[in-house]
């Protein structure tokens, strides 16, 4: 059973590889167990047609503005904050980290409703913005706010992971040859933490293009595709969301396929 | 030309290093030698400005560096642990060193120059994990070159590196020092390293400087018991104080002179100490003693015999080969009384004030 490696006690592969194997069909049989069904219910369904009518279309286009947007937005603040707190220890800093959690915590129809008690119509933000011509409610702008709350905290916590694994010495010897820090965070830690960056940013982004609850709350029109997808629950029952489902899951499937491919790329 | 003056840090309460003093001079190899946790890696960060001093300053040719960042030292930096960039080829790592000095990221003369010098000129194109432990370590040493700074810093750079890669690699860090000429600072915990590489050592004790001079001085005349222990095997002997004005010990029907005032009384215990070279197996020597051999160590061309006198005095002798003896065999030992030393006060008193005298042999 046990075989001498190395000077360390190394257990044979065998029945640790059965064991895990059959773990791991079981998760995967269950993940996979609802797509088969669904899909049964799709060859009821003409998935070309449903996606030619204009609802279902402006629905997908509304989807693939928003969630890029909030993406990007969580990634350009999210990645520094990510640094920040896996490099830095400052007053407050446990506090802060407990705040880049919380969104997940939050059910997102309450994380709706705390948005729209911060920005609503009739807040003193919201009238603020909405009296410039920027509605921040039942708008686009009102979508990407809601997505980013949601989902902004994946690429937060999944980079600070990456960042930690940086060792510092390499950040130590970047200055030491005499790059000042941001050169030495986009030359050095950047790149050695890409895949955790990337990771982040897939995760927000399929939280994002996927988020129903808070987006219906905060802005319930323009409809985005899990917005539609609902509407279409209501009048249709199950089947009539296959079309509108089956375009969501193969955009975020492209997209992480997409995110991936870049993620191997060579930096230089 | 590199100034620590009054260095110290602290870790909260800990103390890391404590009013440190140390001058390293134009070209000169210096060792910062000390046991794991008295404080040299912590120096040498400070030095490179990764570390912020509690107080004191840090100057290099009398410019104060003490809050310069650490792009603006002009310090080589190699590290404990390997510090290549995974994503960068060799030849790519050495390059990014000269990016923010002359923005020659492409004088590739000058990076072949470098890669020579450390004897990877055939391993450019190659990245850090095709490369083995000693390669990584070339590379480091020739990416800290590259600049040419004004100071090149070692942290444990042999650390984790198998026991003639080490030899090898001392050799070549010497002989890397004597082709640059790069004034150096080298930290570590090994006192062969230290002997063989150094200009001078500074011996840190619990973040202390416990001593600075040349290896042979330290070696030889080492200015307290810490530097002594700690730069090689010593024997002890258990000798009487006969009188106090001079100090004068007896042992072994020998009587030693040492200079220094001490709080001894006649008829207190007074250790005696000597270096492994000055004992040797057989009698021609001044001065004889009869002991029984209790351990034999052998490490191939040489051996080391444990021998242990009636009253107590242990010694290290260290013969050539392997000897006939074993543990339990009565040998007479020579001991060259030249060799023979004490400590006068507290271990810590400084190198000037007290240190290690030269023992004199009285009259008998």
């Amino acid at each position: 059973m046990f075989e001498r490696s190395g000077g360390e006690l190394v257990r044979k592969p065998r029945s640790s590889t059965a064991v895990f194997g059959l773990l791991s069909v079981l998760l995967v049989a269950y993940l996979l167990f609802p797509f088969l069904a669904f899909l049964r219910w799709s060859r009821q369904a003409s998935i070309g047609s449903a996606l030619a009518e204009p609802a279902t279309r402006t629905a997908i286009e509304n989807s693939l503005l928003t969630a890029p947007v909030a993406t990007a937005i969580a990634a350009v603040f999210g990645v520094p904050l990510a640094y920040v707190l896996a490099r830095h220890s400052f007053p407050g800093k446990s506090l802060v980290e407990g705040l880049v959690v919380l969104p997940l915590v939050l059910p997102p129809v309450v994380a709706g409703a705390m948005l729209l008690t911060g920005i609503g119509r009739f807040t003193t933000v919201g009238v603020f913005f909405a009296s410039r011509g920027i509605p921040l409610t039942s708008s686009l702008v009102g979508v990407v706010l809601a997505q980013l709350f949601v989902a902004a905290p994946f690429v937060v916590i999944t980079a600070r992971a990456g960042f930690d694994a940086v060792d510092r010495r390499l950040e130590q010897a970047s200055r030491s040859m005499g790059y000042g820090p941001v050169r030495t965070f986009w030359n050095v830690s950047l790149p050695l933490a890409r895949k955790a960056v990337l990771a982040g940013i897939v995760l927000t982004f399929a939280r994002a293009v996927g988020e129903f609850g808070a987006v219906m709350m905060v802005a319930n029109n323009p409809r985005t595709m899990p917005t539609q997808i609902w509407v279409e629950f209501i009048k249709g029952g199950p089947t009539a969301t296959v079309p509108l489902a089956v375009a969501l899951l193969v955009t975020s499937l492209l997209v992480i396929m997409l995110t991936r491919f870049v993620g191997r790329l060579p930096t230089e | 030309m590199l100034d620590i003056r009054h260095l110290t840090k602290r870790y909260g309460d800990e103390r890391a290093v404590e009013e440190l003093s140390l001058s390293v001079a134009e070209g000169e190899f210096l060792t910062i030698l000390g046991p794991s946790g008295s404080g040299k890696s912590t120096t040498l960060l400070a030095i490179a400005g990764h570390v912020a001093a509690t107080s004191g300053a840090i100057a290099l040719d009398g410019e104060d560096l003490t809050h310069t960042p650490p792009e603006k030292r002009s310090l080589g930096v190699v590290f404990q642990q390997d510090a290549l960039f995974e994503h960068m080829t060799a030849r790519e790592n050495i390059a990014y060193a000269l990016g923010p000095h002359d923005g020659e990221w492409d004088d590739e003369e000058r990076v072949d120059r470098f890669l020579s010098l450390v004897g990877m000129a055939g391993h450019a194109g190659k990245y850090p994990d095709q490369l083995s432990g000693g390669q990584r370590r070339r590379i480091e040493l020739a990416r800290a070159l590259v600049y040419e700074p004004d100071v090149l810093l070692l942290d444990e750079p042999l650390t984790g590196l198998d026991r003639t890669l080490r030899e090898e690699m001392r050799g070549e860090i010497s002989r890397i020092h004597d082709e640059t000429d790069v004034t150096t600072v080298y930290v570590t915990h090994d006192q062969t390293e230290a002997l063989t590489l150094s200009d001078r050592i500074a011996v840190l004790d619990g973040g202390e400087l416990a001593a600075v001079g040349t290896p042979r001085r330290l070696y030889e005349r080492p200015p307290n018991r810490f530097v002594a222990t700690f730069l090689g095997s010593l024997s002890t002997f258990p000798g009487t104080v006969v009188d106090t004005d001079p100090l004068v010990v007896e042992w072994a029907g020998h009587r030693f002179e040492l200079d220094g005032a001490t709080a001894a009384a006649v008829g207190d215990r007074f250790r005696l100490y000597c270096r492994p070279e000055a004992v040797a197996v057989g009698g021609s020597a001044a001065i004889t003693v009869d002991g029984e051999a209790i351990d034999l160590t052998h490490s191939g061309d040489r051996s080391t015999i444990a021998v242990r006198t009636a009253d107590g005095g242990q010694f290290e002798v260290p013969v050539g080969g392997f000897p006939a003896v074993e543990a339990g065999d009565q040998l007479t030992l020579g001991i060259d009384p030249g060799g023979v030393f004490g400590f006068v006060g507290e271990r810590r008193c400084p190198a000037r004030a007290c240190g290690a005298v030269p023992m004199h042999r009285s009259e008998p």
